[in-house]
């Protein structure tokens, strides 16, 4: 037996553990394989516009946003539905902090904090109305969330007016550049808002509720679970972290509007997919989350460096989506068949 | 070693399906090991057996549905190593699952028909021929049933005879039924019984899988007993008493259910219901269960049992009357308002009413126990864990890991999580909705040594059940309902499956 094939044989053996682990559901493996083979793909693609350190930073800029909007919608997930109407709360609630910060008392640093706070408060009131609207007059979650989205976005466009809330003060709009050794504290502020939604799915009664909710809604009534209460906290949840984006978003743009972001709907929920979240409810993964909201942002990135339009780079969102959809369903039935073949013929040689 | 008794009665039928020497293993584990069974034209084959003997996988490999590791199947004579499933059924192989596989939008005539349009490789389906179809395959077995009513719509019985008659459509010549008393009440189990017979007679050769042992007695003209993929024995039922083939099936002596005697006297009544009703379900019902008493609901499908059960547990709340648990009077308005009160329920359904089937065992037992295991709003997991753990290994469930999914486990151990669960939380009385159903015979047993045991220490129970054997061994008094009324009390003086069947029926 000479080393080369061993090596082959070792090298099949990997294959198809890392194949098998892609077809899993919610598998931390595939998810790496797939954003190392973008990261790859672009780096190869467009060296010179790609692999800039410019182009990383506006990745960690870039990304919280999306980040917070996709967790918010994966926790509805894990409650068994989805919130559609994420970006119209971030969008309410960068107008309401907005009108508030462009108003002299929003000059004085407690005027700014108060706006901030009103902002969160309100995206939370819409999460709670989401809430009571599905779990109390049992209407299904994507249409209320579909409804309310409309709802909020046209509440945001009276109170805008109609044009953006701009001239935010420079304190506000500063916060997004922010680093702390090179990395942007929106970043940061994203991966400790993470650690708080994982705290809570994992290690509080209510967050296993939500997930045991989202696992058998039947189940759970018969286990003495209070479906409205564990419903209404979940989107009040979701609509925080929508609220947090929101904000996020008009610092970064330097004005709050009803237009940004609505591509970031189904961003999301690939993002979410992608991650390993089912949508059906019952699991959750939030490192997944983040590193496929990364591995998404630099999809995006990556086609404008190569250069092709923002039409383009939804068309490759959506089509990611089916994919990824597609291989929760039938991976875990494709590998085996890889695995056996393989598996066949490395035992083959062996009996000498 | 199989101990296929030879039987020289039979020497000269030619059988319909045989299995010669089967073996099958699923990743190392043996699952049938050298299995011979004849299935003669015109005779009920039991095959009887603890859940995991390897008697639904025996059908699976007959029906195409697994491909045998060793052995082969004859059918009319010619040996097939292994079968697809479409080859099986036009070689008049028919299995009915125990989920029926029909389809609930379609009417009954359609669904009978379906099967046979489509062996007939007809494209458009004519709605005159399938009720033609269905009405000749239901006159074949004397079945009543209305061919226009959306299957969905039927009840569980009437799908059962709805699948019978389907099979029976494209003439098959062999039926397997898994398991198909599961659902029904002893009603529908006679009629499924005459259809059956009816069958026997058209020379149909029929394997019924069971492990309820009254129905072996019942139905089968022969019994072949299975444990751990091995043929145990062969033979006629008037071989066996009930004892001798249970110990077959489960290897051990015994079967008699210990019996708790202390009623715990002088104190508040576990449970007090009185005047309950819900309009058009039920009404003035009124009853005790002391505590440490178990008391037995029973009563036909639709009598009303499970919706007073249901009452109580708060799922569907009772219009009138009052509940009281330990003496005191408790308003509940939710399943939630039931608990906290001191009642846990074991619902009827319990794949989907009872479990997370995708959840770790763990998390399913703790469910009830959250709140009472949380500090400042954070879970204590280590204490949490190791109440789930205690739980786990008093109620000897079988597991490896409680991070197991509970869709892992078999019948009995996934309803000792389901009343582990409910222990967990301490309840005052725990009602139980057909604790024991689709649970084999040793999980069963120690079912109702779990629930004696807790009767000992004080738990009152009421069970809703008519497995009649079941209520007089563990029950002190049995409740019968009738048309939504409560109509008869049978206490231990009385108590008999005669006289529940009679107080039931009446």
């Amino acid at each position: 037996m000479n080393d080369q094939n061993q090596g082959a044989r070792m090298g099949r053996h990997i294959t198809a553990r890392i194949l098998s682990a892609m077809g899993s559901r919610g598998s931390l493996v595939r998810l790496l394989v797939v954003s190392i083979a973008i990261v790859i793909t672009f780096s190869a693609l467009a060296p010179t516009s790609f692999l800039t350190v410019g182009n990383f930073e506006f990745l960690a800029q870039a990304t919280p946003e999306v980040a917070l909007l996709s967790l918010g919608i994966s926790l509805a997930m894990l409650a068994g539905g989805i919130d559609l109407s994420v970006v119209a709360i971030a969008n309410l609630a960068g107008i309401a902090s907005g009108l508030v910060m462009v108003t002299p008392i929003g000059a004085t640093g407690g005027g700014l904090a108060l706006a901030i706070l009103l902002g969160v408060a309100v995206a939370v009131v819409c999460g709670v109305i989401n809430g009571t609207l599905i779990a109390g007059l049992r209407v299904p979650p994507i249409l209320a969330t579909l409804g309310t989205s409309q709802l909020y976005g046209g509440i945001g466009l009276v109170l805008s007016g109609g044009t953006a809330v701009s001239a935010l003060p420079t304190a506000f709009t500063d916060f997004a550049n922010i680093t702390f050794a090179g990395v942007p504290l929106i970043f940061l502020l994203t991966l400790l808002l993470a650690g708080l939604v994982a705290f809570v799915v994992t290690a509080t009664p209510v967050g296993v509720r939500i997930r045991l909710l989202g696992a058998n809604a039947v189940a759970a009534e018969y286990s003495g679970i209070s479906a409205r209460r564990v419903t209404i906290s979940t989107y009040a949840l979701t609509g925080g972290l929508a609220g947090v984006a929101g904000l996020i978003i008009s610092s970064r743009a330097s004005s709050a509007d009803t237009n940004y972001g609505s591509s970031y709907i189904l961003l999301g929920i690939v993002v979410a997919v992608l991650a390993g979240v089912n949508p059906d409810g019952g699991h959750i993964t939030i490192t997944g989350v983040i590193v496929a909201a990364i591995a998404l942002q630099t999809l995006s990135t990556g086609l404008t460096a190569v250069g092709v339009s923002s039409d383009v780079v939804s068309i490759a969102q959506g089509a990611f989506l089916i994919a990824m959809l597609a291989v929760n369903v039938y991976g875990g039935q494709v590998v085996p068949l890889f695995r056996r073949r393989r598996f066949r013929r490395a035992v083959e040689p062996a009996p000498a | 070693m199989s101990t296929m008794t030879s039987d020289p009665e039979h020497g000269s039928v030619r059988p319909v399906v045989e299995a010669e020497s089967i073996s099958k293993t699923f990743g190392g584990v043996n699952a049938l090991t050298d299995v011979t069974v004849r299935f003669l034209p015109g005779e009920v084959h039991c095959l009887a057996g603890e859940n995991g003997s390897g008697k639904s996988t025996l059908i699976k490999i007959i029906s195409g549905a697994e491909v045998p590791t060793a052995g082969s199947i004859r059918i009319s004579g010619h040996a097939y190593p292994s079968l697809r499933p479409q080859q099986a059924i036009r070689l008049g192989v028919e299995v009915i699952y125990q989920d029926f596989s029909l389809l609930p939008n379609l009417d009954a005539a359609e669904n009978i028909a379906l099967p046979l349009l489509t062996l007939e490789g007809k494209r458009v389906a004519s709605r005159k021929r399938a009720m033609k179809i269905a009405e000749e395959a239901i006159g074949r077995a004397g079945i009543r049933l209305d061919l226009s009513t959306p299957v969905g719509d039927l009840t569980v019985a009437d799908r059962q005879l709805c699948a019978i008659a389907r099979a029976l459509a494209h003439n098959s010549t062999f039926l397997a039924m898994d398991e198909p008393t599961t659902a029904l009440t002893w009603r529908e189990v006679d009629s499924l019984f005459d259809a059956v017979g009816r069958l026997r007679e058209q020379g149909v050769a029929i394997a019924f899988i069971s492990h309820k042992l009254q129905e072996v007695f019942d139905v089968a003209d022969r019994v072949t007993v299975l444990r751990n993929g091995r043929i145990v024995e062969t033979g006629v039922p008037s071989q066996y008493t009930h004892e001798s083939l249970s110990q077959g099936m489960t290897g051990r002596k015994s079967t008699s259910f210990p019996r708790s005697s202390a009623v715990w006297a002088g104190k508040p009544a576990a449970l007090r219901v009185t005047g309950l009703g819900r309009s058009q379900l039920f009404e003035g019902i009124s009853f005790t269960v002391g505590q440490g008493e178990v008391v037995g609901l029973s009563g036909l499908l639709g009598s009303g049992r499970t919706e007073v059960a249901e009452a109580i547990a708060g799922v569907h709340p009772a219009d009138t009357g009052h509940i009281s648990v330990l003496g005191e009077e408790c308003d509940i308005r939710s399943v939630e308002g039931a608990v906290s009160a001191g009642i846990a329920y074991v619902p009827e359904d319990r794949l989907t009413q009872g479990l997370f089937l995708d959840q770790p065992i763990g998390d399913n037992l703790s469910v009830t126990i959250l709140s009472k295991f949380s500090r400042a709003g954070r879970i204590r997991a280590r204490a949490l864990r190791e109440a789930s753990r205690t739980m786990s290994a008093t109620l000897r469930i079988k597991t490896r890991s409680l991070a197991a999914p509970v869709r892992s486990l078999s019948g009995g151990n996934a309803q000792r999580v389901l009343i582990g669960k409910w222990l967990l939380r301490e309840p005052a009385v725990l009602v139980l909705n057909g604790p024991t159903v689709g649970v084999d015979v040793g999980s069963k047993f120690d079912i109702l040594s779990i629930l004696n045991a807790e009767s000992l220490r004080g738990l009152g129970i009421l069970i809703i059940s008519d497995d009649l054997p079941e209520l007089v061994a563990t029950c002190h008094r049995v409740l019968v309902m009738r048309g939504g009324r409560l109509v008869d009390e049978l206490d231990s003086a009385n108590l008999s499956e005669a006289t529940i069947l009679e107080a039931i029926s009446a």
